[in-house]
């Protein structure tokens, strides 16, 4: 079993977490006894191999996958015992995503795929909704966008989108899967630029995967995962 | 701003439009092909039911002598309806102001010839008052305003009882070979009298007369026979009757079979749709008063087996064409679904990760289609209209079995008929986008994020 553990209380706490996964007649281990704590506002960044574990970790951070065994507790609620529309709740107040390729909707525009998550919050006002739309694109710097469509924007600002519909809901924690692999150098340092500063001025934990070295050194923490297993 | 998910569902119709359209094509052919479905069987039945009822004279209601129906034609003394039972029978009805007309109807058989040539008869009787009503009933109008009217001359009571008018099938004039009508006589006609049926003349002579001679046995057991006038003809829709159909008023059919019988007594309604209820009524109020009676409503397979019939085969080919069209229509959706699906089955992981619940996503391409399947609908109900204006506007003849001179092709669909067919159509959508989108829904977000879906 692999601990990782900072003094404090724990924002999101894994204990013990096993994951594997049935290929056919092989089964392959995903993770394996991983335990790992992350505060509020911290910037991480989960490194490792190619199948070394990193997007299971965030999956099952994320609630969007279920551990074999161990637990996860997200802000004081063991998540693992939820029901499927409370996880889908959970996701939807608390945790913004960011992948790799973007997953925006075409036929939306900006500002609505930026909307998207906050359409399903009924307690949040049209209003509130266009306020929190604004704010996002503008924290981002895509104000001149909100009329765009997907395909008219480049592979950077694409990311920018996707980093605003993850932070129109407020969330507590962002999780980003490999958010530069689509990206040039350039464009990667900028949205690591934009989440360290988002992640100051919001105060919003961030956890990311990446394989990239180049930004390992701007991040506060690194965890490090190989096999499974966390080795730092 | 707000994206709205309609909006978001509209918007998610246009991204494959081909594809949608191909859906949408399924679902409109689907729809006009069940509204045309719908439209004749309307017609069709409605035809069969007007032609049954009022022209036919098979009345809403029909009294019988207790198992007349069945002994009536070997035993007509024992199973008909006497003066004491028809008097009876007046008076129940009297008060039911649902009833429209009523009468009572003679069936019988004997031979009629020309005085060279005799052929069988069935001859059916009624007060010629009765079937004036009837023949201008507005359902005649409506539904069979062709079968009508008759193939020459005009009904029973425009002539006097003395007279001896009598109504007979075309096929049955050509056999006796009579081709004019008591009208159409001149007004010096002496009796034609024919002494040699082998004469060059004789058919010419027969054919310029319009008297015929019905025989019979009557109920009392002796041979009875009759002068009687063809005052018109009619184009019999069954075949079976087609060569041998006599119509004549009820008094003189009775003076052939010396009775003062019927064989049943009719009842039509105003609102036929309280046929149960007055069924009812009428059972108990004619038990009450001692009659022994068997009540037979007007769809009854004994009492007309040619509308059963003739209906149970529209029915099941109906349902069968049905059946057909909806595993076109399902399979389409079901195809497009799970294109659509496997498509976006990413893009369900994502929003499945931002917070959308299982319903959630299921419902969003539950509206998708609900709006696709509404444009498709009413697309197909202006495809449906402007095809069944056509087929109407053609005159197509066909020859339905059992149906002599053959129907026009109509398409007579009905507000009922459009509905029913436009929410079956919209069901069949929705439960087949459910059944394709029941899958996904239940993926696990990470393998739906991978892009793939199993």
């Amino acid at each position: 079993m692999s601990t990782v553990t900072k003094p404090g209380a724990a924002f999101v706490e894994l204990r013990g977490i096993v994951k594997n996964y049935r290929l056919g007649q092989t089964v392959v281990s995903a993770l394996r006894g991983v335990s790992l704590q992350l505060h509020r506002g911290e910037f991480t960044a989960v490194i490792g191999a190619s199948g070394s574990g990193k997007s299971t970790l965030l999956n099952m951070i994320g609630c969007i996958d279920d551990p074999d065994s161990g637990s996860i507790s997200f802000d004081g609620v063991e998540v693992t015992k939820l029901t499927d529309d409370a996880k889908s709740h959970l996701r939807n107040q608390k945790i913004g995503f960011i992948f790799q390729s973007f997953n925006l909707i075409p036929v939306l525009s900006v500002e609505e795929n930026v909307e998207l998550p906050l359409l399903i919050n009924s307690s949040i006002s049209v209003a509130e909704r266009s306020e929190r739309v604004a704010s996002a694109l503008a924290d981002v710097g895509l104000s001149a966008y909100t009329k765009n469509r997907p395909d008219q924007l480049s592979g950077g600002q694409r990311q920018r989108v996707a980093i605003a519909r993850a932070l129109a809901g407020n969330p507590d924690l962002v999780l980003a899967d490999e958010p530069t692999a689509n990206l040039d150098s350039q464009n990667s340092a900028k949205i690591i630029d934009l989440m360290l500063e988002l992640n100051s001025r919001r105060k919003v934990t961030f956890l990311f995967s990446t394989h990239d070295a180049n930004l390992m050194n701007r991040v506060s923490r690194i965890v490090n995962i190989q096999d499974g297993v966390i080795r730092s | 701003m707000s994206v709205g998910k309609w909006k978001l569902a509209l918007r998610n119709l246009s991204r494959n439009r081909r594809r949608n359209f191909a859906t949408g094509a399924a679902i409109a052919t689907g729809f006009a092909a069940l509204i045309a479905l719908g439209g004749f069987v309307n017609r069709t039945e409605n035809h069969l039911r007007v032609y049954t009822v009022y022209l036919n004279r098979v009345g809403h209601i029909n009294i019988y002598k207790k198992d007349g129906l069945d002994k009536f034609s070997t035993k007509p003394r024992q199973y008909s309806l006497d003066d004491a039972d028809i008097a009876k029978i007046k008076q129940v009805v009297a008060d039911i102001s649902n009833i429209e007309i009523h009468g009572g109807q003679l069936i019988g058989a004997g031979i009629v010839g020309n005085g060279c040539r005799t052929v069988p008869f069935v001859a059916k009787g009624i007060d010629p008052q009765v079937d004036l009503q009837l023949r201008n009933h507005v359902e005649m109008r409506k539904w069979i305003p062709r079968l009508r009217d008759f193939a020459r001359g005009s009904g029973l009571w425009n002539y006097d009882d003395q007279l001896g008018g009598i109504v007979i099938s075309t096929g049955l004039a050509k056999i006796l070979g009579k081709t004019v009508v008591y009208s159409e006589l001149p007004k010096d006609q002496r009796p034609v009298v024919v002494v040699n049926c082998a004469a060059p003349d004789a058919k010419e002579k027969i054919a310029a007369d319009t008297n015929v001679q019905l025989v019979a046995g009557s109920w009392t057991g002796m041979m009875a026979a009759q002068d009687a006038e063809v005052v018109a003809t009619f184009v019999s829709a069954i075949p079976e009757l087609a060569n041998s159909a006599v119509e004549a008023s009820l008094a003189q059919l009775q003076r052939l079979y010396d009775t003062n019988s019927v064989t049943y007594y009719s009842l039509w309604l105003r609102d036929p749709s309280q046929l149960k209820k007055n069924i009812s009524l009428i059972k108990e109020r004619l038990a009450t008063a001692g009659l022994n009676v068997d009540i037979y409503p007007w769809m009854n397979e004994e009492v007309s087996p040619f509308y059963s019939g003739t209906m149970q085969f529209v029915y099941v080919m109906v349902t069968f064409i049905s059946f057909v069209l909806a595993a076109v229509v399902i399979l389409s959706i079901f195809n497009s679904a799970t294109m659509t699906i496997i498509e976006r089955s990413q893009e369900i992981g994502m929003m499945r990760s931002i917070g959308f619940t299982r319903s959630q996503i299921r419902r969003l391409f539950e509206m998708e289609m609900l709006l696709l399947a509404t444009f498709s609908i009413i697309s197909g109900g202006l495809v449906a209209a402007i095809g069944i204006f056509l087929v109407n506007n053609l005159g197509i003849t066909y020859n339905p079995p059992g149906i002599s001179g053959g129907m026009i092709l109509k398409l007579v669909p009905n507000v009922k008929i459009v509905v029913q067919s436009g929410i079956a159509t919209l069901c069949l959508a929705l439960i087949t986008t459910v059944l394709a989108v029941r899958k996904v829904v239940r993926t696990n977000i990470a393998i739906l994020l991978l892009g793939s879906q199993r």
